[in-house]
């Protein structure tokens, strides 16, 4: 068993780096973990859902109609990056004077810009092994590996109001500052799986992938209410709100002496299950329709699990009590640290818990104009507890043979209404790359856009051939 | 491909590089310009309710209530008159005895061999002052000695008898015995512990102030002559007495006249202003535990103004010759209330409520037995007293307005530094007493000199609640009272170190309206800040 003890003597100091930058990242994420009902919103890929002839579009899709007999995504594979910060866009906090270079620090902007719930995210996900490969004329059979790590930090809007003009503002006097939702999610898993994609006619095909998880680490906000509500006419300060926190194989490593367990790790002991669908069906033969749902499933936490219960709370601070003052055998501080312990005196436990996975769904339509030119449209929607994102993207595409695609489109998703992307598909005998981004804008204007993505691989792929059915190798 | 794989890594980082990089935006020139948030917070909360003040009062000063729960300050002194040994002061006794051979019948003889005896009485004198009689004495301490010294060359023994001293009802005896050794004179003493002792200081009824001694003399012959010449000085003492009780007649005693004052606090810091008590008292209180008829007086009441020591009368002259009743039982006392003394049989007691602190000052003589022997037993115990209490009963019953206090305190917010734009001090008052309170506050410097003023007099700080037509609160009332500090007095403020404050305080309106007070009415005030910060980046 591949068991780490801190207290043992590290074999090396390499090691005890690992640990401690490892232990100094999880504080990092978990010192604010007053949290919410706050989903990993990951990427949308829309526009590698409308480049279907790219071999990894399958993940976006497993009934897309796969043309290759044979797929080899090895060693880069599929990667894909997105990063976002729907709250505000960085002209909005920097804003540059007319006639000049220099700019405003304006937070009274970004608070403008910013709806009631905002988050930042980062999500990776790293194809660590493809494959697959052709049975029979009409079955196509895929294995995968994945490593999905998804992070986002959930901030309420009124955090950063409450700061920066203060509970005795217009904004606050008399109202509840709303800080529901404050918090960080973090899953980070892998993925194994095996897909099926069958063309039951000329028309239609199906697809599915199973899936076999492995959690890695999580930490997951089953509920986070905060307010302040300040009384316009004594002041009298009122905390209110409720936090249920837990996590796996991350906040328990904050503990002094942690043992970590790589197994804990890598060793199917959080395991989860997860399917997608797909089906894409010619209507005729200039248009073609598709959906797909992905990722129905969870993943269920067993391993260095931490839990933490703040039970509901509602406390008001009238100010301290004059008379005891007068009363020198009471220590007033003493007596208001005690209240708050008391009233945020918080409960754990070890449970095990599951997390559903970040579930989404494509429908898309395209309709070819010639054989070169194509335009499509793909309907996005994702589901995560009770959040709902939805996004729209219409695109035009230029299909050069068998080497050459390229794809631009627009689309708007949740708060970013104004998206340009691209995508790219290069072959050169077996060798297939593609590069995709949802928000090109971003590499134009990067201070006025709201998310960054990118999605690139290579693969090697053996085409069909129409005359002979004979798999073309290099 | 290896490069390719790590460059794919980095891509992420390259994301977030470009998605937080402007291309447009100098950092080097952001004017990050000011932040001003608005905080507001409670300070604290107190709630003053009349039984706070009946505890925490000190005790010359007291608030009570009577059975309705309407409330009267009351402040009170209590001053002994008379004690025990103000009464009764027990003397040293010493009484010098010479016998002759004559007076023993001892004739004159070339030897004596044998023993020759004799008794003897004789009397044992106490002398009291004032004409004191005694009759029973009991004595908690006291020391009876003897001592015989005689030129006989024999040997002489003498026994002692008190009848009138006795414990548990037999009488004290003490033998003496002086030894013939050679040399003259020869003596002999001895001593007897009298606490405890009863003395009959009538002698069997035969006598007063005196207590007889009864002497058998035995002279034992040693073959010595006997001239004629001889003699033996018997000295009796009592010394170190202390009472226990004592009976009998104490004699016509006049005490010496003792001086007490009340200090009257109230309107302590008090400037100016008009009060109205309704119904003030002044009573006095004896408490005598003496059993001896007594006559007190309560002369000279008048009022010293602590600030001026002008003296102002309260004539009264129904306190001048008070009887006091003896005590029913010895250990017991008896209470005799005076006659009080209000606004209805004095006229000029409003000097007790005008607005300065002042001592009510009296005078207090007294006699003992004033009517003399009449036959009846005085008793006394150690323990007795004649005890003289004073009340002043300021019923909190009337009207004040234009009542003015007066503080310095020290003041220090130069720690608020430069952040703090403008303040908001906000007092919120939940008054139920019929009294307001208006107050202005000057901010001084180092030097008192007046910085700024702080709060307005003619705002009102607390409302006083309103009454009925017998003075009693309706509803208590509420009131906001914000206190501002602008900006352009931050600075003044923050070099403020003392604060004068002038209060101002008067019933309910219109004036002269009479308003009562109850143990069950209460303030409660709630002390909020809000505060305008400033910082430039």
């Amino acid at each position: 068993m591949n068991v780490f003890h801190l207290d043992y003597p590290i074999k090396s100091l390499r090691f005890k780096y690992f640990f401690v930058r490892q232990k100094c990242f999880l504080i990092l994420i978990s010192s604010v973990f007053l949290l919410a009902k706050t989903p990993l919103l990951g990427q949308q890929n829309l526009t590698l859902y409308g480049m279907k002839e790219v071999a990894q579009a399958t993940y976006l899709n497993p009934g897309f109609e796969i043309k290759h007999r044979l797929m080899v995504n090895n060693p880069i594979g599929f990667q894909n990056y997105y990063v976002s910060n729907n709250g505000f866009q960085l002209n909005q906090l920097f804003v540059r004077r007319a006639n000049s270079d220099s700019s405003d620090l304006r937070i009274d902007q970004v608070l403008k810009a910013m709806k009631s719930r905002n988050f930042m995210a980062i999500d990776a996900m790293t194809e660590l092994f493809g494959l697959g490969f052709k049975v029979g004329k009409n079955n196509f059979i895929s294995l995968g590996v994945i490593a999905k790590n998804q992070a986002s930090f959930h901030y309420p809007r009124d955090i950063f109001a409450l700061v920066y003009a203060g509970n005795g503002s217009p904004e606050f006097l008399g109202k509840r500052a709303d800080l529901d939702g404050l918090g960080v999610e973090l899953n980070s898993y892998l993925e194994y799986s095996l897909g099926y994609t069958r063309t039951i006619n000329s028309k239609l095909t199906v697809g599915t992938r199973l899936k076999l998880l492995n959690g890695i680490a999580n930490v997951h906000t089953e509920r986070s209410e905060l307010g302040l509500t300040t009384d316009a006419t004594d002041f009298d300060l009122t905390l209110d709100g409720s936090a249920s926190v837990k996590s796996s194989n991350s906040l328990s490593f904050l503990d002094s002496n942690p043992t970590i367990d790589f197994l804990d790790l890598i060793g199917f002991r959080n395991k989860g299950f997860g399917l997608d669908l797909g089906a894409s069906y010619k209507l005729t033969k200039k248009i073609e329709l598709s959906a797909s749902v992905l990722d129905l499933g969870f993943i269920r936490w067993n391993t260095n699990v931490k839990n933490y219960e703040l039970n509901a709370f509602n406390y008001t601070f009238e100010g301290i009590v004059i008379n005891d003052l007068l009363n020198d055998s009471i220590d007033i501080g003493q007596e208001l640290v005690d209240t708050l312990s008391s009233i945020f005196a918080t409960e754990s436990n070890n449970d095990a818990y599951t997390t559903p996975l970040y579930t989404r769904i494509y429908l898309g339509g395209v309709y070819s104009l010639n054989k070169t030119f194509s335009a499509s449209a793909t309907v996005y929607s994702a589901f995560n507890q009770s959040k709902y994102t939805f996004g729209t993207a219409l695109a035009f595409n230029i299909h050069l043979r068998n080497w050459f695609s390229f794809s631009v489109n627009y689309s708007s998703i949740g708060r970013s209404a104004n998206n340009v992307g691209m995508g790219l598909r290069l072959k050169g005998g077996p060798l297939q790359f593609f590069l995709t981004s949802d928000n090109i804008l971003v590499a134009i204007h990067p201070s006025g856009a709201r998310n960054a993505h990118i999605s690139f691989g290579l693969s090697f792929v053996s085409s069909i051939k129409k005359e002979n059915d004979k798999p073309k190798v290099l | 491909m290896t490069k390719l794989i790590q460059l794919s890594r980095l891509a992420p980082f390259f994301l977030l590089l470009l998605l937080f990089s402007c291309d447009k935006t100098n950092f080097n020139k952001i004017s990050y310009g000011k932040w001003n948030p608005n905080l507001a917070a409670p300070i604290g909360t107190a709630t003053f309710a009349m039984e706070d003040l009946l505890t925490n009062h000190a005790n010359t000063e007291l608030i009570v209530s009577d059975a309705f729960g309407q409330l009267e300050i009351n402040y009170e002194s209590r001053k002994t008159l008379l004690r025990a040994e103000d009464v009764l002061d027990l003397p040293e006794v010493s009484e010098n005895t010479i016998f002759s051979m004559a007076e023993l019948n001892v004739p004159a003889v070339a030897s004596l061999n044998q023993s020759v005896v004799h008794s003897e009485t004789i009397s044992l004198p106490i002398n009291l002052p004032n004409g004191i009689l005694l009759n029973d004495l009991v004595l908690e301490t006291g020391l009876l000695s003897l001592a015989v010294e005689t030129t006989l060359k024999h040997d002489v023994k003498m026994v002692l008898t008190f009848p009138d001293i006795t414990s548990n009802s037999v009488a004290l005896t003490r033998t003496v015995n002086s030894t013939y050794l050679g040399s003259l004179p020869h003596s002999s003493m001895s001593t007897a512990n009298l606490g405890g002792h009863q003395l009959d200081c009538t002698a069997g009824n035969t006598a007063t102030n005196a207590l007889r001694v009864q002497i058998d003399f035995e002279i034992i012959g040693l073959g010595n002559a006997i001239t004629g010449n001889e003699n033996i000085e018997l000295t009796l003492g009592l010394n170190a007495l202390s009472l226990d009780y004592a009976t009998g007649y104490f004699g016509q005693q006049t005490l010496s006249i003792a001086t007490d004052s009340i200090l009257i606090k109230l309107f302590e810091n008090s400037q100016a202003g008009v009060i109205g008590i309704t119904n003030p008292k002044l009573n006095f209180k004896c408490i005598n535990s003496f059993g001896i008829p007594l006559q007190i007086g309560v002369n000279n009441i008048q009022t010293i103004n602590v600030n001026t020591g002008v003296q102002n009368p309260i004539s009264n002259s129904s306190l001048s010759a008070i009887s006091i009743l003896s005590a029913p039982l010895l250990f017991d006392s008896s209470v005799t209330v005076l006659p009080q003394i209000n606004s209805s049989n004095t006229s000029n007691l409003n000097n007790l409520i005008t607005n300065t602190p002042k001592y009510i000052s009296f005078d207090l003589s007294g006699t003992t037995n004033p009517d003399g022997a009449t036959g009846q037993l005085n008793f006394i115990s150690k323990d007795s007293r004649l005890v003289v209490e004073g009340l002043v009963q300021l019923p909190m019953e009337g009207y004040a307005y234009d009542f003015k206090l007066t503080d310095t305190l020290p003041f220090n917010f130069s720690s608020l530094g430069d952040n703090v734009e403008a303040l908001l001090l906000r007092v919120i008052s939940d008054n139920g007493f019929p009294i307001g309170l208006k107050a202005k506050v000057q901010v001084l410097d180092a030097n008192y000199v007046p910085l700024f003023e702080l709060l307005d007099a003619a705002d009102g700080l607390i409302d006083a609640a309103p009454v009925d037509g017998l003075g009693n609160v309706t509803q208590s009332i509420k009131k906001i009272k914000d206190i501002t500090i602008p900006k352009s007095k931050m600075t003044a403020f923050g070099a403020g170190k003392h604060i004068l404050l002038e209060v101002t305080i008067a019933t309910t309106a219109p004036q002269e309206t009479v308003v009562k007070f109850y143990d069950d009415y209460k303030l409660a005030i709630k002390l909020a800040v809000q505060a305008s910060m400033y910082h430039e980046f």
